[in-house]
């Protein structure tokens, strides 16, 4: 019975490590069984969630679209418009070209209807690719010139940004009193946009534009579609195609439209004393040229000790949500934090955040600039080995590989451990865990990794939170969880004896990314290092 | 809102995308917190949409649509744990606050709430933190997990079982976990 149950248990938390759902003659059970379940799934919800491939919501759209019934789900929706362009423009095409060949015709009883001249005359001024100034888009995410985009009325916004504009608006409904409403009452800070000024609903139109761009569509015209009308300026040449497509959906250019702009998060931390309180500011900024709507769950800032991994301070984001923040604008939230209970290296990270693109009637999701802040919390005096470096050589082999320490090398924020794993073939970075314990207490992950690749070896470079100045003995164990087959899976375990602290003068910190030469240097996520 | 719903629901496909877009990740995030796996939480979540869309008329606001995917999702539940023979499970408040982020205090409260079951398990031997550590909140196999705590797969399968067990109890005698199997 037990050995079963083991058995199971463990099945049960190999399903949840790979995320897959358990099979059900593993679930099935009395209720004691169901709390060792439910126990287990407690303590791996110490874990982060682990999210669903980013294209789930439109998939589950569909899905539910066939579940519901609703015709035609095979078709994306944003295509619905460009079907019905397509035939309208079908049918004006073999209108304008019948009246261009009854045009050619040589009419035996006189003039060719006046129509049918006009029509031609329409046709070749669009084909020398000067289409007329002041052309209207609603919801339309084009490629913007460096120009300025101009507003109109009283709900659109655009910014000078990096080559596109969204021309987004929310025709009628709740979203847009929603928005209304809330940048009244939302405790924004304004930011210029980069590269220029911000086009507010208000200004007067015309005197920054090219003239060729000054052209206003009648409020009749604004009006047309229903909602509120923008004036882009004419492209150059080539663009013009692109914006003679009123109507366009934003998610039809949304790859390339929207890959630099997003919510940018930048935290700030006051001071990063001892024991000491310290003030985070978390600012949100919205590097669009639309609205955003940020939306639940509550953005959470979190601070974790880098070399345990542990959670060690949350604070939710005092944000009203849903909360919507205007194109090129800020918010900021600040909060206290009570200080660390050790030193070491940190990191305040904000999790949580969901984020939508306001962009007429689609809405998108919007790319997080979104990185860890990383602080280090320094040591009382004599509390750590500050400087010195060893060269100590240790290495283990096994089935073909090598795993040497060459380097320990100590400063005032780091103790750098260097590893060079050995192989015929290995010529690619690998999927490695190292962990690293000071005379046998408790193991710590690094702060960051570098890998260097060349030349049949890896040589990871690894910084770990100060070594103790005590510690006599280094336990390394790094575990190659994937990459090529012939480097073993099970742990290489290696002991450094570390000796007496050497004399010297302090070092400053190495930079990681700094080695000897590398033909490549990958970081944490097994991508190249920015230089 | 009222609208979107509305539209989604006479079969616009549009309507149907946006309220996916805006509302699955806090379904998802509710879901995921309770059954702990990617693949169950994915198909929960469509189930919530799909019976909401169903069964709902019209909505008055974008808080009850989303009120109202939690009840669905919280009955979904209970009958997912009476068909899987599992006693039924009620979702305390907290953990709804924590998927939905509905008041930042009572997010605030989840992450308490964390903090009392790492309390949990800070009070277990250390070989039993160490199983449950490596096993269930790194993610190691039974064979990675015995090679670092230099056991047999077996020896390993049997601490970890006494080690959750431990941990169930702790998690009782601390109400963390009701005797019904919340969790």
């Amino acid at each position: 019975m037990m050995p079963d149950r083991e058995e199971d248990l463990s099945r049960y938390i190999d399903y949840l490590n790979q995320e897959r759902k358990p099979l059900q003659s593993v679930e099935d059970g009395p209720g004691d069984w169901q709390e060792l379940l439910a126990a287990a799934r407690l303590a791996k919800s110490m874990r982060p969630p682990v999210m669903p491939e980013p294209d789930f919501p439109r998939q589950m759209a569909g899905r539910l679209a066939r579940l519901l019934g609703i015709p035609g789900q095979n078709t994306r929706s944003i295509w619905g418009p460009w079907r019905w362009l397509g035939g309208a423009a079908a049918v004006i095409t073999i209108v304008l070209l019948s009246w261009h060949v009854l045009a050619q015709v040589n009419w035996p009883f006189g003039e060719p209807p006046r129509v049918a001249m006009q029509a031609q005359e329409n046709l070749q001024a669009g084909s020398q690719g000067e289409p007329p100034a002041g052309r209207e888009y609603d919801q339309a995410r084009v490629p913007a010139p460096a120009g300025e985009v101009k507003a109109q009325g009283g709900e659109a916004t655009a910014a000078q940004g990096k080559g596109t504009a969204d021309a987004g608006t929310v025709a009628g409904g709740g979203l847009a009193r929603q928005r209304e409403a809330q940048e009244a009452a939302a405790p924004e800070v304004e930011t210029p946009a980069e590269g220029g000024p911000v086009a507010g609903a208000n200004q007067a139109e015309g005197a920054a534009l090219e003239p060729e761009t000054r052209a206003t569509p009648s409020p009749r015209e604004q009006k047309s579609l229903g909602s509120v009308a923008m004036v882009l300026p004419q492209p150059q040449g080539q663009q013009a195609e692109k914006l003679e497509r009123p109507g366009t959906s934003s998610r039809s250019l949304e790859t390339k439209a929207i890959q630099a702009p997003g919510l940018r998060v930048e935290i700030s931390l006051d001071r990063a004393a001892l024991q000491q309180p310290g003030r985070f500011t978390v600012r949100l900024a919205n590097t669009t040229s639309g609205g955003l709507s940020l939306t639940f769950p509550t953005p959470i800032l979190v601070i974790k000790e880098v070399g345990s991994g542990e959670a060690v301070w949350k604070a939710a984001l005092a944000l009203n949500l849903p909360f919507l923040l205007g194109a090129g604008k800020e918010v900021a939230v600040a909060t206290t934090w009570p200080g660390p209970e050790r030193p070491g290296w940190y990191t305040a990270s904000v999790v949580g955040i969901s984020a939508t693109a306001i962009g007429g009637e689609a809405t998108d999701t919007v790319p997080l600039q979104n990185q860890p802040m990383e602080f280090f919390v320094p040591y009382p005096p004599g509390k750590i080995r500050a400087a010195g470096e060893l060269q100590p050589a240790v290495r283990a082999s096994r089935e073909g590989a090598t795993v040497t320490v060459e380097k320990v090398s100590f400063t005032p924020d780091s103790a750098l451990v260097r590893l060079a794993v050995q192989a015929a073939g290995l010529n690619t970075p690998l999927d490695l865990q190292v962990t690293a314990a000071w005379d046998g207490g408790q193991a710590e992950s690094p702060r960051q990794v570098v890998q260097e690749v060349g030349n049949g070896s890896v040589r990871i470079s690894a910084w770990f939170n100060p070594a103790p100045a005590t510690a006599g003995r280094l336990h390394l164990v790094a575990v190659v969880k994937g990459g090529p087959a012939d480097i073993d899976s099970q742990p290489w375990s290696l002991d450094v004896p570390l000796g007496v602290e050497p004399a010297g003068s302090e070092k400053p910190p190495e930079q990681p990314a700094n080695g000897s030469v590398p033909q490549e240097v990958y970081g944490n996520d097994g991508q190249p290092a920015p230089e | 809102m009222d609208d979107l719903v509305a539209q989604a629901r006479a079969g616009n496909v549009k309507a149907l995308e946006e309220l996916c877009l805006t509302y699955w990740k806090p379904v998802y995030m509710f879901l995921y917190y309770r059954v702990q796996n990617r693949e169950e939480a994915e198909e929960l979540t469509q189930e919530v949409f799909l019976r909401t869309l169903k069964s709902m008329g019209g909505i008055l606001n974008p808080q009850a649509f989303q009120g109202y995917l939690y009840t669905v999702a919280r009955h979904l539940l209970a009958d997912r744990w009476r068909l899987a023979t599992r006693a039924p499970q009620e979702l305390p408040e907290m953990e709804v606050a924590a998927a939905g982020g509905e008041d930042p205090e009572e997010a605030v409260m989840v992450a308490e709430r964390r903090g009392e079951i790492r309390e949990a398990l800070d009070s277990l031997l250390p070989q039993h933190q160490e199983v449950i550590r490596l096993r269930l909140m790194e993610g190691y196999s039974v064979k990675q997990t015995a090679a670092l705590m230099s056991r047999s797969e077996g020896a390993v399968r049997s601490l970890q079982y006494r080690a959750v067990s431990a941990f169930r109890e702790v998690l009782l005698a601390r109400g963390l976990l009701s005797g019904r199997g919340d969790a």
